[in-house]
């Protein structure tokens, strides 16, 4: 049943996409986000359909009166630049071949899927659009894993799905706390309040799902996480209730297993195998860096054992379990900064949106976009700091959001500025057009 | 729980398809569910920025847009 009402989706879907490529753009972003061909029996579940997607959007990119070149801001700039580098460090990599030259494959496939997206997102409501595809994918995965942890009292872990670069459960839990704060700028952002009150439950579902995960890392990350959305939260006063409240609310409903294995986070108590084995890995990929600084080890270096004895004689292969420490071992000390501006051009993206849209009641959704996408972004920093998701397609295509919402903005400011000299009036000082607007903000504005 | 959780999730997918690629300036009939919150308009009267800016524009319209210092009584 599933497998056919998918199977209906993808006929209604396809036909669209070769008209309208964006729906593409979206239809493929979901595919890869919540894998949901993965929940599927029967034939649909085995037929390549994130590549049929891509082919009938390229088709549809072609035949469409969409933009035909890419959209260069700093943060596509940084994918191009990321993407050499990495196809130079994969010639060189020092991993067998076939996994090397696979794991490449999906990687410069999914970032180069995000410069056609950075191309589509020419409008505010394809911008929200993108944004609502991302938490529809993983909130599929939050309510579930919520209500299971709530039914079960947290008595089992909750796990992604197989197969998939969110299939483990610290991987999950990460992932769920990126996604966390975009349901929440839907939430100010939609206009119906059933929608409102759904995506409240759903985020208070996700935080149980994240903490039923059992991952120590995304318990830091959600620390972190709440931190910083109070900081950006309008109403800190409010914030500053619901948010622990919320928080001691979720830990408090886990069993005693639970509280357990979270006080070995503590670093006077005994480090376990996990632990112990994560420290040496980051220790081999630091060497790694060291030793070749421009090529590092290649893509799978610090999972094969050759290569891994080769820099650190002794040392187990394994998953690296810190996106810092994944990037710098397999792609060394350069491609590692080009892979780090990504994000910091982002923030400073952010930062700008924040500072020039505040107080434009047309810009508001702009202002809170940027905002929460800064709390994803600290939740990723430090959730992922325990997590092999160094190359997570979700993240970044938030950051080529966050990039056209900033470009978005820029027209949209500049518009405004030569309107307003058509009409040979002088354009008031933009604390004056900011100031006008600031009544508005009390009754745009939601809470926390 | 997942059958409807996936159910949901197709039919939110293909409604926000054709959100997506609708004519949002024309006013519609149907209920979006992903439809952003209208900005409010600013009320004007009520603050001082926007009194400032009035004054501003005004005075823009009107020609210079500086006022020049005199002396009181010259």
């Amino acid at each position: 049943m599933r497998s056919l009402a998918f199977f209906v989706e993808m006929l209604i879907l396809l036909p669209m996409v070769t008209i309208q490529p964006f729906v593409g753009v979206l239809v493929w972003s979901w595919i890869s986000f919540m894998s949901p061909h993965r929940l599927l029996w029967g034939p649909a579940s085995g037929l390549p359909w994130a590549m049929i997607t891509l082919a009938a959007t390229l088709v549809g990119c072609v035949v469409a009166r969409e933009p035909k070149r890419i959209t260069w801001n700093p943060t596509t700039a940084l994918i191009l630049i990321f993407i050499i580098c990495i196809t130079l460090t994969s010639l060189t990599a020092m991993g067998p071949p076939d996994a090397v030259y696979a794991k490449w494959l999906g990687v410069v496939k999914a970032f180069s899927v995000m410069l056609l997206t950075a191309q589509l997102l020419t409008t505010k409501e394809r911008i929200h659009a993108m944004v609502w595809i991302m938490a529809l994918s993983l909130a599929y995965y939050g309510v579930k894993g919520g209500g299971f942890t709530v039914i079960f009292g947290g008595a089992n872990r909750v796990q992604g799905p197989e197969g998939t670069a969110i299939g483990d459960n610290n991987a999950l839990a990460a992932a769920l706390l990126v996604c966390v704060p975009l349901m929440n700028y839907l939430r100010l952002q939609s206009q119906h309040r059933i929608i409102r009150i759904g995506l409240s439950a759903a985020m208070v579902l996700t935080l149980f799902s994240v903490v039923g995960s059992y991952s120590r890392g995304a318990l830091i990350g959600l620390l972190a996480m709440s931190g910083f959305l109070w900081l950006k939260s309008k109403h800190k006063m409010l914030a500053a209730v619901v948010i622990p409240v919320l928080v001691g609310t979720v830990i408090l409903f886990m069993p005693p297993e639970w509280m357990a294995r979270m006080q070995t986070i503590d670093s006077n108590a005994p480090a376990d195998n996990s632990v112990e084995g994560r420290y040496e890995i980051w220790h081999v990929a630091w060497v790694m860096a060291m030793r070749r600084p421009f090529t590092g080890s290649g893509f799978m270096g610090p999972y094969d054992d050759d290569v891994v004895n080769a820099f650190v004689p002794g040392a187990t292969p394994r998953a690296v379990h810190s996106i810092w420490f994944e990037v710098l071992g397999e792609h060394g000390l350069v491609t590692f900064g080009v892979w780090l501006s990504i994000s910091l051009s982002a923030v400073i993206a952010s930062r700008r949106i924040i500072k020039s849209a505040s107080g434009v009641p047309e810009l508001e959704w702009c202002v809170d976009l940027a905002k929460m996408s800064q709390v994803s972004m600290v939740a990723y920093a430090v959730a992922g700091s325990f997590l092999s998701l160094s190359y997570w397609d979700y993240y970044f295509t938030m950051l080529v959001v966050v990039a056209a919402t900033a470009q978005y903005v820029r027209a949209a400011l500049g518009e405004t500025t030569s309107v307003r000299s058509r009409q040979r009036v002088m354009l008031p000082s933009r604390h004056a057009v900011r100031g006008g607007a600031v009544a508005a903000k009390g009754r745009a504005g939601s809470t926390v | 729980m997942s059958s409807y959780l996936i159910g949901l999730t197709l039919i939110a997918v293909i409604w926000l398809a054709f959100w997506s690629v609708k004519d949002n300036e024309r006013p519609s009939a149907t209920w979006w569910p992903f439809a952003m919150r209208v900005p409010a308009k600013p009320s004007e009267a009520r603050t001082l920025g926007s009194r400032l800016a009035r004054a501003r524009a005004g005075r823009g319209a009107g020609g210079t847009g500086h006022r020049t210092w005199r002396r009181s009584g010259s």
